[in-house]
């Protein structure tokens, strides 16, 4: 309650130093990963930047909702079948692998290109924080993302195929060996994804550019490879199919699934794989460090 | 008075060109200003100090401690680049926060300092509006909030009134002062407008083609000279003829008359010709040497 009469002011405190706290490099790296994973799902921006990421994570989510409701009518039936359970967890990235690809080419640069061509990284490297933890924390904030988007299908998978059995604790006592498969199967093509997205945006400050690019790199050397191989024949022609990128990670989650692999021996096309994203990654790395200097 | 910046022998070279040559100086805690034109090195040295490029020779330190390990330093500095460096489809609000962490605040710190530098810089409501939408001096403002919002001992300023209109740069400079002189934040004002430092600076380093050609306090070059300065709206003629009149030499500087003689004399012979010539006086002073006039004559 007021008193008549009562006057108030007010008064002007005038610019404050700060005396709080100051948590330095690990702060500004944590800083710039959420920024990251806000930038990249559109986090409290507009409408029309959240439709790239949203819609392509519906379509990579299309493939495994399809497959819950096909498990669900065929446990109406009676039994799921070991065709269903080959279709859910071991051949999941045949379906999702495009799906993580466009998402990775049109997203990923958001991280980066912005940046760029609007030169707030000049802001960032005058900061306590040195370029190559600017990159870090932008690659982590989109394969965190990328892994997200590859597990939690997998995860609902599982999850409906044990729940559609008779027996769930059975099933997954007798499937428990599809966890960790399916764990390093989705590491290995959001590392690839996201690598790809990224390093495409390292070369171009605009985001449509960058997409084209990373696009484009997978089309140009699976069609140039792929002729090359079916023409070469012999030795050579089967193994310039790990040059073929979908090929060759398509190829690396049957090898990691325990599928049988044709042509070249399974861990060749892991390897080939995980060559393409570190090669990637260093072409990522070369371009930042120049940026820097 | 604290040295905060000191380079000793500092050497860049790019390629053939010589940017830096031997310099040696030192900052000093208040407002100093980095003058030189385009390509006399000022850009190369605020490069340095930040740990953004190597020196081929000599020291570039920040309080005492050399800047090749600059990532510890760059928490007490701050910098203001002379280009647009604002994302456009985020608000003030968001960003000045975001920045605010990355120089290492927690977050709720973040967010209140935000908050307290944008008003202090003159940006309100406007704060929630995405940055692509302000005017240049608004965009001016906020590149200058972020460069204080950590609170630094020192801000590093870039050609901070470029691309300005008169009354945007008027209005910058005095936010510039009110920066170094209220809220204590040493200033580095790098620019090639000599009068934006006389009028803004306590000390000026002048660079010309990578060598320190001039340092020292603002008042040291700009001292008082032996007349006064009379400016008045109306009625100069009379009051110049009125002047002759007491046989007080003159002379006329667009709408200034400039009196000989400092003297307890001279304040009473002007004060008796404003009256009888009826001039509109609206400043009397000693006249100070420019900076202009000084490199000039030097």
């Amino acid at each position: 309650m007021t008193s008549r009469g009562a006057t108030g002011e007010v008064f002007d405190l005038g610019y404050q130093r700060y005396a709080g706290p100051r948590e330095g490099r690990s702060r500004a790296r944590r800083a710039l990963f959420w920024d990251g994973v806000r930038t990249a799902l559109g986090l409290g921006r507009g409408a029309s930047q959240k439709v790239l990421p949203w819609g392509f994570i519906a379509v990579a989510m299309g493939p495994a909702v399809v497959l819950i409701v096909v498990a669900a009518l065929a446990s109406q039936i009676g039994n799921t079948g070991d065709v269903l359970e080959d279709l859910a967890n071991r051949s999941y990235y045949q379906f999702a692998f495009t799906p993580l690809l466009l998402f990775a080419s049109t997203v990923a640069p958001a991280l980066l290109c912005p940046d760029r061509r609007e030169r707030v990284i000049a802001l960032y490297l005058v900061r306590p924080l040195s370029s190559m933890d600017y990159l870090t924390a932008r690659i982590l904030a989109f394969f965190a993302i990328s892994l997200a988007v590859a597990y939690l299908p997998q995860v609902l998978i599982f999850a409906s195929l044990s729940l559609s059995t008779d027996e769930p604790l059975r099933y997954l006592r007798e499937q428990w060996l599809e966890v960790p498969r399916f764990l390093a199967a989705g590491f290995v093509v959001a590392a690839f994804t996201t690598s790809l997205g990224m390093a495409a945006a390292s070369l171009t400050e605009r985001r449509p550019v960058a997409a084209v690019i990373a696009i484009g790199f997978v089309i140009g050397t699976s069609t140039l490879f792929g002729i090359a191989s079916s023409t070469s024949g012999g030795d050579i022609g089967r193994y310039l199919e790990l040059l073929q990128p979908p090929v060759a990670v398509i190829r690396a989650n049957d090898w990691i699934f325990g599928q049988p692999v044709e042509r070249v021996p399974g861990p060749a096309y892991f390897g080939a794989t995980t060559a393409f994203t570190v090669a990637l990654l260093a072409l990522l790395w070369t371009r930042y460090r120049r940026l820097a200097a | 008075m604290a040295i905060l910046l000191r380079a000793t022998g500092l050497t860049k070279r790019f390629g053939s060109t010589l940017a830096l040559d031997s310099v040696d100086f030192e900052v000093l805690e208040g407002i100093t200003g980095l003058l030189g034109a385009n390509g006399a090195g000022k850009t190369t040295a605020l490069r340095l100090f930040l740990g953004l490029i190597e020196p081929d020779s000599g020291k570039a330190e920040f309080l005492g401690a050399a800047t090749s390990d600059p990532i510890m330093a760059r928490e007490r500095i701050g910098y203001m680049p002379e280009h647009d460096c604002l994302p456009s489809s985020v608000t003030a609000a968001e960003f000045l926060t975001h920045m605010a962490q990355i120089s290492g605040l927690p977050p709720h710190e973040a967010r209140v300092r935000s908050t307290d530098v944008l008003r202090h810089v003159g940006i309100d409501e406007e704060r929630y509006r995405p940055m692509g939408s302000y005017s240049t001096g608004m965009k001016q403002r906020v590149k200058l909030a972020q460069a204080i919002v950590h609170d630094p001992l020192l801000v590093l300023l870039d050609e901070p009134t470029a691309g300005l209109d008169p009354v945007g740069r008027q209005e910058m400079l005095e936010l510039i002062r009110r920066t170094g002189h209220d809220f204590g934040i040493s200033i580095v004002l790098s620019s090639h407008l000599m009068g934006d430092v006389e009028r803004t600076c306590d000390h000026v380093i002048v660079l010309d083609g990578g060598r320190v050609a001039q340092q020292g306090a603002i008042e040291q070059f700009t001292e008082e000279t032996e007349t006064l300065v009379v400016q008045v709206h109306e009625g100069l003629e009379a009051l110049v003829e009125s002047l002759a009149r007491r046989n007080i030499q003159t002379s006329v500087d667009g709408a200034s008359v400039i009196v000989q003689g400092v003297g307890q004399a001279t304040y009473d012979a002007v004060r008796d010709s404003v009256v009888e010539s009826g001039a509109l006086l609206y400043r009397l002073a000693p006249r100070r040497h420019t900076l202009g006039e000084v490199f000039r004559t030097r």
